[in-house]
């Protein structure tokens, strides 16, 4: 086409001689030349421009004139426009081949009309109308066939292309339209762009086009979900590249698909019904997953992440309760921590999709959350059969809960992680508040069973993360002060047992304890120094100097014990004996020799025994074999009796040891009635109660695999006796510490109102207990009765300091 | 009222008078103090530091109720009536509503108070 334009480039003589030398030749012989043209021969299609030739009609030299018509004589404008018009109606119908006549005429004319005639706009407006018609006319064409989906889109698609290979000639052929006229004036669109946006209005945009899309989509995403293919995807690919090209993507392809898929989903969610609650958590991440999937080549990404987005929406959003309180209840009970995370991230999924909620799904999950620890803590701790397994539980589920809080929340980062952290501990609070001491206790017995137990093949740092985890839970405890109890009472018995698994490792923990815990932790390391002087003094008194006399048992060993450091009970098994229990005759000669030893060394304070702890080695001749013998002291003195007799009544034995019942019966059970029966019972019995005319014999026939055996392990564990006496040793310094809590902040204050003085006690005791207000309440008058404070006059709701 | 306390004390340096006497004293002056003006119902509100008291319309305190107070104290009462116990009773009986439902136990009331108030509302329903 460029070639056209040059012409303008040469101006062609208007009389040339090269002729001029020419001998005259036939007349009506045109000139062996053809005529200059301007432009290139099209065929045999007349050209507008009609060459004229002088036609000399003569015979003789006549110069042959060769006169070249000037554009500047006046075409036919209003002709050229009616064939162009034609050119443009036929050429844009439907069901017409194309155009029969030569494109290089109406090219020419569209040229001359747009740039001699100034037609431009009259030129547009009828390409804008035949445009439009032909689309309509399209459109009708394209309705009257009612097809299946897949016909729909091939015969889109056809029409399409074809529209498309029209414009294009379209536009080749009216190209200076195109290029002078349209492209160049800003506010008017091109041939192409006219004939497309033409298309996308009338075509692609009319209800009946948008309404078989729809279903194309609809049917199509069936497919995918149900894994069949009806629908013919290479083809709606193309159409949705058409409705890019279109620049109509979104209300053509991604609306339609967006609802409908929000339809089915929404009616997806009325499975919730029919399904466990994991169940329907797994199908909702089914369903996300697989819309995410779902991909179309030409679907843009933001339209499946849409997609998937809504799906979870639709599917989420009902059925909120049932997700965040069943499924998470099941999934807790059954320790699964794959659906906790998948639960967790899916609702943060759905949260971050809206800004506006008046209780976003990730909140609803924490508070449930925080209900279900709350009432799971809370069984446990309350549930009274199984206090031996109390602890075990406990750690468990706090594992668990760990783990699920440690995977890597993939969508939320530290927020929520921080937050569930805190819902946890709190949960544990609450739960721990639900039993009154019980749980401390328990904490220091799991404690003390670990450090009697020791390392064994474990490494130092897996001791360590046990005791870790445990100390844990004792940070949950309100009760601190009950665990420091148990502890101290433990680690006594532990101690002077001798049944600590290593003595460093007992300090190691107590640091741990008085630093991150509780100070008063550092003072237990001081019984570490009693056992040491102890030793020490004991050195010396076997080792007698020169002045002092003989010791009368060698193999006696003594820990004496500051009162003040130890929780060791001056223990009366019978109260008008005064007497804890009678030793045979040598050891109390011994036992007091020792006395008079130390009284030599610290002539100012006062010995008292505590036999209770005491222990004792026999060795044992049955006939099965030798044995050696490790018991209490109690048992000792019971099994020496044999020595004299070989059968004892309960009453008999009593009487000879001074021993109270609740001591003696233990002791003979554990001799008697246990796993190993160094005693029978004479009168064999079923029955592990002890009858005070009960006889006991030497029992002969006692065998065991070792020969060293341990018998006391009654002395280790506390009895029920021993834990109410703490209990109430526990209630006794709460009290004290009230009372001082409250005398303390009177004094300060001098005057003070009640419900302010309550919650100033509460906070000064909160390190060691939580109190109760009751407690307060019954402290407070107990000081108003004892005049350390008293009510104002005139208020009888404040207080007053007595000086 | 107050003076009685001391009154009834049968031993000097005494920080609690018996039950039995408590209720005796009890009997002789709560039916004058209720007939008269001196345990009129009253409403107390605080004003600042200081509280003030009000006649009330509102019934209060009645004559039979007298009877529940020393049931009460026969049954739960404990060892004896301490002074502050009796001193804040002549409160307690002015300020309290017939149906006990307006006491707050979070309030500096004695314990003995306190329960009685849970004690007796479970008696008169």
């Amino acid at each position: 086409m460029a070639a056209s334009t040059m012409g303008y480039l040469f101006e062609f003589p208007t009389t040339g001689s090269a002729l001029t030398a020419l001998k005259g030749k036939s007349i009506n012989d045109d000139s062996e030349l053809p005529p200059p043209r301007k432009v290139a021969r099209h065929g045999s299609a007349s050209s507008p421009h009609k060459h004229r030739t002088t036609a000399t009609g003569r015979t003789g030299l006549n110069p042959i004139e060769i006169k070249l018509r000037t554009p500047a004589q006046a075409p036919d404008f209003a002709a050229m426009h009616t064939l162009v018009y034609k050119f443009i109606r036929t050429f844009l119908q439907t069901g017409k081949g194309g155009y029969s006549g030569c494109l290089g005429d109406i090219h020419e004319a569209c040229k001359v009309l747009v740039l001699e005639a100034n037609q431009g706009d009259a030129l547009e407006g009828v390409l804008t109308t035949s445009l439009r018609l032909c689309c309509e006319n399209i459109l009708r064409e394209f309705k009257s066939s009612d097809a299946s989906v897949n016909d729909f889109l091939e015969k889109f698609l056809n029409w399409w292309s074809w529209w498309h290979r029209r414009l294009d000639t379209l536009r080749a052929v009216l190209l200076f339209l195109d290029i002078v006229h349209l492209e160049s004036h800003e506010n008017k669109s091109s041939i192409r762009e006219a004939g497309f946006q033409r298309f996308k209005d009338t075509v692609l945009l009319s209800s009946y086009t948008m309404r078989n899309i729809e279903e194309a989509l609809k049917a199509w995403s069936n497919d995918k979900r149900m894994g069949v293919l009806t629908v013919d995807e290479p083809r709606l690919k193309k159409l949705v590249r058409c409705t890019e090209d279109l620049g109509c993507y979104e209300p053509c392809i991604e609306e339609p698909y967006l609802s409908r898929t929000t339809e089915f989903y929404a009616k997806e969610s009325a499975k919730a019904t029919s399904k466990t609650a994991v169940e329907y958590l797994q199908l909702c991440a089914k369903s996300y997953e697989q819309e995410k999937e779902i991909e179309m080549g030409d679907f843009r990404p933001e339209t499946s992440a849409a997609s998937s987005l809504i799906a979870l929406q639709q599917l989420v959003i009902p059925h909120i309760d049932l997700l965040a309180k069943e499924a998470l209840a099941d999934i807790i009970a059954t320790r699964d921590h794959k659906y906790f995370v998948e639960l967790h991230n899916m609702l943060t999924r759905v949260t971050s999709s809206s800004k506006s909620w008046t209780a976003s799904p990730s909140d609803t999950l924490l508070s449930h959350y925080r209900s279900d620890i709350i009432s799971r803590v809370k069984d446990i701790v309350t549930d009274t059969e199984h206090d031996a397994t109390m602890v075990d539980n406990l750690l468990e589920l706090k594992e668990f809960l760990d783990t699920c809080l440690s995977k890597e929340f993939l969508d939320d980062v530290e927020q929520s992680d921080r937050q569930y952290t805190h819902a946890t501990s709190e949960a544990f609070e609450k739960g721990f508040a639900c039993r009154r001491i019980k749980p401390a206790e328990m904490i220091a017995r799991k404690i003390d069973s670990l450090m009697r137990e020791g390392q064994k093949s474990s490494s130092d740092g897996e001791f360590f993360v046990k005791m870790t985890r445990i100390l844990t839970l004792y940070r949950f405890s309100p009760d601190k002060d009950a665990f420091r109890t148990f502890y101290k009472r433990a680690l006594t018995k532990r101690l002077l047992l001798g049944r600590s698994a290593s003595d460093d490792f007992e300090k190691q923990v107590l640091e741990v304890l008085s630093k991150s815990y509780d100070a008063a932790f550092s003072d237990m390391t001081q019984m570490f120094k009693d056992l040491v002087v102890s030793k020490d003094l004991l050195d010396d008194y076997r080792h007698p100097k020169r002045n002092e006399p003989e010791r009368p048992d060698l193999n006696l060993s003594v820990m004496v014990l500051q009162h003040s450091m130890w929780p060791v009970a001056k223990k009366v098994s019978k109260p008008n004996t005064g007497v804890e229990i009678r030793l045979p005759s040598k050891m109390e000669e011994a036992l007091n020799d020792y006395a008079d030893f130390y009284r030599t060394r610290h002539g100012n304070r006062r010995l008292t025994w505590a036999h209770y702890l005491g222990t004792a080695t026999l060795r044992a001749y049955f006939p099965a074999g030798k044995k050696e013998l490790s018991v209490s002291l109690y048992q000792a003195t019971v099994l020496l009796l044999f020595n004299e007799r070989d059968e004892w009544s309960t009453e008999e034995i009593e009487d000879r040891t001074s021993l109270g019942t609740s001591d003696l019966v233990p002791t003979i059970q554990s001799l008697a009635l246990g796993k190993q029966q160094l005693l029978r019972r004479t009168d064999a019995r079923i029955g592990k109660n002890v009858k005070r005319d009960d006889r006991f014999s030497f029992n002969e026939e006692f065998t065991d695999t070792k020969v060293k055996i341990r018998v006391n392990t009654i002395q280790q564990n506390d009895t029920v006796e021993e834990i109410q006496q703490a209990v109430k040793v526990i209630d006794q310094h709460r009290d004290a510490s009230l009372e001082a809590a409250i005398v303390r902040v009177m004094k300060a204050a001098k005057t003070m109102k009640h419900q302010q003085l309550v919650n100033e006690t509460i906070d000064a005791v909160s390190k060691h207990f939580r109190p109760d207000v009751n407690a307060i309440k019954s402290r407070i008058e107990s000081l108003i009765e004892r005049e350390f404070i008293a009510r104002k006059d005139g208020n009888t709701n404040v207080y007053s300091y007595l000086a | 009222y107050n003076y009685t306390f001391d009154f009834a004390k049968t031993e000097t340096g005494q920080r609690s008078i018996s039950i039995e006497n408590a209720c005796a004293f009890w009997g002789l002056l709560l039916p004058a103090g209720l007939k008269g003006r001196a345990l009129q119902h009253m409403d107390a509100k605080a004003d600042g530091e200081e509280v003030v008291y009000t006649p009330s319309r509102e019934p209060g305190w009645k004559q039979e109720y007298n009877d529940l107070w020393f049931e009460y104290l026969n049954e739960k009462g404990g060892k004896g009536v301490s002074k502050d116990t009796w001193l804040m009773f002549f409160d307690f009986v002015r300020t309290i509503d017939d149906k006990f439902e307006k006491h707050d136990v979070e309030a500096a009331w004695p314990s003995a108070i306190d329960d009685f108030a849970v004690w007796v509302k479970s008696r008169i329903d």
